[in-house]
C-alpha cells in the first residue's frame, strides 16, 4: 500500500511536469543580483514577466515582503507597462499594489514590470512574493493567462553595511539627467465623470528613472498642486492657461501648457477713454495758461 | 508769449492723443493694404484626410506632433502641400547636468525609428508609440509603406502598428517591443499586414452603435477612454457601456478588453 502511494505521487508529479498546460505557462519572477545582503544595504528587486509566447496586455497584483525589509523607492522606468491603472505603490505595510495596461499587448521572456529598492532592516530570512496576481491575454475577452510565480528569499546578515560594502554593491545608482518625454495634455468633459465638468488627462514616460509624479497649475498666478490623470479643473471657465508638470524620480521636470479654450479677450480702450484723457489734458493746459496770464 | 506756449502745448496734446490712439487702437492707420492670395493644391491634398504621399492634410496630422518630429514642444501644423510645418515647433533645450564639476551641458540624444512594410493597397497605417498615436500613412498602390518617427529618446518602447482598409475594416494591433539605442536609427522592417487580417470593423460594433471601448463616443479608443474607465475603476455601479464585460464592475478585465480594441 505504501509503495502504491509512492508510485501514485511520483506519477502524479511526473505527469504534471510534462503537462503541456504547465509547459506553456508564463511566469512572473523576481530578479535580484544577490540573495545575501548586509544590514542597511540597499538592493533592487525587479518584478519581471516571461510570457512564454502568450500575448499579454494587462497585469495586476501585490508584491508582498517581510517586515525585515524596508522600501526605499519604487521605479517604473523601462517598464513594459504603458498606462498604470494603479501605479506601483505601498498600500499597506509590506505590500506594494500595482495594476497596468499595455494596449496591443507584449510578448517575451524578460519584460520588466517595475523595480523596488529595498533596504535590509532586520537580520534574518526575508520572503518576497507575489499575491492576488492577474495576468490577462490580449484577446478581446480578458482571458486569464497561464501564469506561475516564484517567490524569493533574501538573507540579511548581521554585518552592518559600510562604505566598503557599498563599493562592491551590485546595484548601480541610476543617473538620469534627462527630463520626462514631451506630452500633450488633453482637455475633455464627459457626462460620465465629474458630473460633466471639464477635466484634463495627461501621461508621459521617463525611460530612465521613471515618472515620480505630476503637478498641475491653473493660470499664471496659480500654484502647482500634485495631481493625477484625470484631473477635474477648478477653473471651469477655461479662460486661463493650464500648466502640467511631469517630474521624474531624479527630479528632472518637463512642463507642458494647455492654452485657454476661452481666453479673456484683450479689451481695446474705446474712444471714451480718449475723450476723458483729452479733457484732463485740456484742463491742465487751461490751468497753465491761467497761471501764465496771472504772471 | 503765453499764446505761443498754449499753441505748443495744444499741439503736443494732439500729438499725444494721436500717438496713444495709434498705439492702443490702431484707429489712425491710414494705409490701405490689399492682398492677393494665390493657392496651389496637390491632387488629393486639402480634403482633410491623409492620402497617398501626404504626411498630413489640413487638421488631420495623423497623430503626429512636434515631439514626434524631434522637437521638444510647440504646435505642429500642416502646409498647403500636405507636408508638416514645423516652424512653430520648439527645439529641445539643453539639459544641464547636476552631477557637479561646474555644470556639464548635455544634449539629449534622440534617434529615428523607421517603419517599413507591406499591406493591402491604399490601406491607412497607424503607428502607435507606447499606446499613443505617433504617425499615420497611407500605403502606396502596390501596398508598400514607410514612415519615420523622429526624435525618439533611447529606451524601451512598445510600438504598435495596425491598418485600416478602404472598407474601414481594421487589422488587430501588432506589437513591436523594441529597445531604441542612441547609436543608430532603429528599423522595424518587413511588417506584413495581410488582406485577411483586416477583420475588426471600424464601424459600430456594439448594440449602441459605437466602437467597443470608445467610452466618450469620439470614434477612437485611446488614453481619454482609459482615463474615463480609470475614474470608474473599482467604483460601484458603473454606467453600462463602461462595464465592457457586463459583470457590474470595472476591473482589469474591462481594461484588457479596451486594450485589445485600442486605436490610439
Amino acid at each position: 500500500m505504501k509503495n502504491f502511494f509512492k508510485i501514485f505521487i511520483a506519477t502524479f508529479f511526473l505527469t504534471l511536469s510534462f503537462s503541456p498546460f504547465l509547459a506553456n505557462a508564463g511566469e512572473v519572477f523576481l530578479s535580484t543580483k544577490n540573495i545575501e545582503f548586509a544590514r542597511g544595504e540597499d538592493f533592487i528587486v525587479e518584478v519581471k514577466l516571461n510570457t512564454q509566447g502568450q500575448q499579454i496586455n494587462a497585469v495586476e497584483g501585490e508584491l508582498v515582503f517581510s517586515s525585515g525589509l524596508g522600501v526605499k523607492s519604487i521605479s517604473d522606468g523601462k517598464s513594459v507597462i504603458n498606462f498604470w491603472i494603479q501605479k506601483p505603490q505601498i498600500t499597506k505595510l509590506g505590500n506594494v499594489r500595482f495594476s497596468g495596461l499595455t494596449p496591443g499587448g507584449f510578448n517575451g521572456d524578460n519584460n520588466l514590470l517595475f523595480k523596488v529598492t529595498f533596504s535590509g532592516k532586520v537580520p534574518g530570512q526575508n520572503n518576497i512574493y507575489l499575491n492576488n496576481l492577474r495576468v490577462l491575454l490580449n484577446d478581446g475577452l480578458g482571458t486569464q493567462a497561464n501564469i506561475t510565480t516564484i517567490p524569493i528569499t533574501v538573507l540579511i546578515t548581521q554585518q552592518i553595511n559600510n562604505e566598503i560594502l557599498n563599493l562592491f554593491s551590485f546595484d548601480k545608482v541610476v543617473t538620469d539627467n534627462e527630463p520626462p518625454e514631451g506630452f500633450k495634455p488633453m482637455l475633455a468633459s464627459d457626462p460620465l465623470i465629474y458630473n460633466g465638468y471639464e477635466f484634463i488627462t495627461f501621461t508621459t514616460q521617463d525611460k530612465i528613472s521613471g515618472i515620480d509624479h505630476y503637478e498641475v497649475r491653473e493660470g499664471d498666478l496659480g500654484i502647482y498642486v500634485v495631481a493625477q490623470s484625470p484631473y477635474p479643473l477648478k477653473n471651469q471657465k477655461l479662460d486661463v492657461p493650464i500648466y502640467v508638470k511631469a517630474v521624474d524620480r531624479e527630479g528632472n521636470q518637463r512642463v507642458e501648457v494647455l492654452e485657454p479654450k476661452n481666453p479673456i479677450p484683450v479689451s481695446k480702450p474705446g474712444m471714451g477713454i480718449f475723450a476723458v484723457l483729452g479733457l484732463f489734458l485740456l484742463a491742465i493746459v487751461l490751468y497753465i495758461k491761467k497761471q501764465l496770464q496771472t504772471k | 508769449m503765453s499764446t505761443k506756449i498754449s499753441i505748443t502745448i495744444t499741439s503736443l496734446l494732439i500729438l499725444l492723443v494721436v500717438s496713444l490712439s495709434i498705439f492702443l487702437n490702431n484707429s489712425f492707420v491710414f494705409a490701405v493694404t490689399e492682398s492677393v492670395s494665390l493657392s496651389a493644391s496637390v491632387a488629393g491634398c486639402g480634403d482633410d484626410s491623409i492620402g497617398v504621399g501626404e504626411s498630413c492634410d489640413g487638421a488631420d496630422l495623423g497623430g503626429a506632433s512636434c515631439v514626434s518630429q524631434g522637437y521638444a514642444s510647440g504646435t505642429l501644423t500642416c502646409s498647403s502641400s500636405c507636408a508638416f510645418n514645423t516652424s512653430s515647433c520648439v527645439s529641445a533645450t539643453p539639459v544641464v547636468s547636476n552631477s557637479g564639476g561646474g555644470g556639464v551641458v548635455m544634449l539629449p540624444t534622440a534617434m529615428d525609428v523607421i517603419f517599413t512594410g507591406t499591406t493591402v493597397p491604399l490601406a491607412k497605417i497607424y503607428i502607435l508609440k507606447d499606446g499613443q498615436l505617433a504617425a499615420t500613412i497611407v500605403a502606396l498602390p502596390d501596398g508598400k509603406f514607410t514612415t519615420t518617427i523622429r526624435g525618439v529618446s533611447p529606451g524601451f518602447y512598445n510600438f504598435g502598428v495596425y491598418g485600416e482598409d478602404v472598407k474601414k475594416n481594421r487589422s488587430t494591433l501588432l506589437a513591436f517591443p523594441i529597445y531604441v539605442t542612441n547609436s543608430a536609427p532603429t528599423n522595424i522592417g518587413d511588417i506584413v499586414i495581410k488582406y485577411d487580417e483586416f477583420t475588426v470593423p471600424s464601424k459600430p460594433q456594439t448594440s449602441t452603435g459605437y466602437l467597443i471601448g470608445d467610452l466618450n463616443r469620439d470614434w477612437h479608443v485611446n488614453f481619454l477612454d482609459f482615463s474615463i474607465m480609470k475614474y470608474w475603476y473599482t467604483k460601484y455601479l458603473p454606467p453600462k457601456h463602461i462595464d465592457l464585460n457586463n459583470d457590474k464592475k470595472v476591473d482589469l478585465i474591462d481594461f484588457s478588453i479596451m486594450g485589445y480594441y485600442w486605436t490610439g
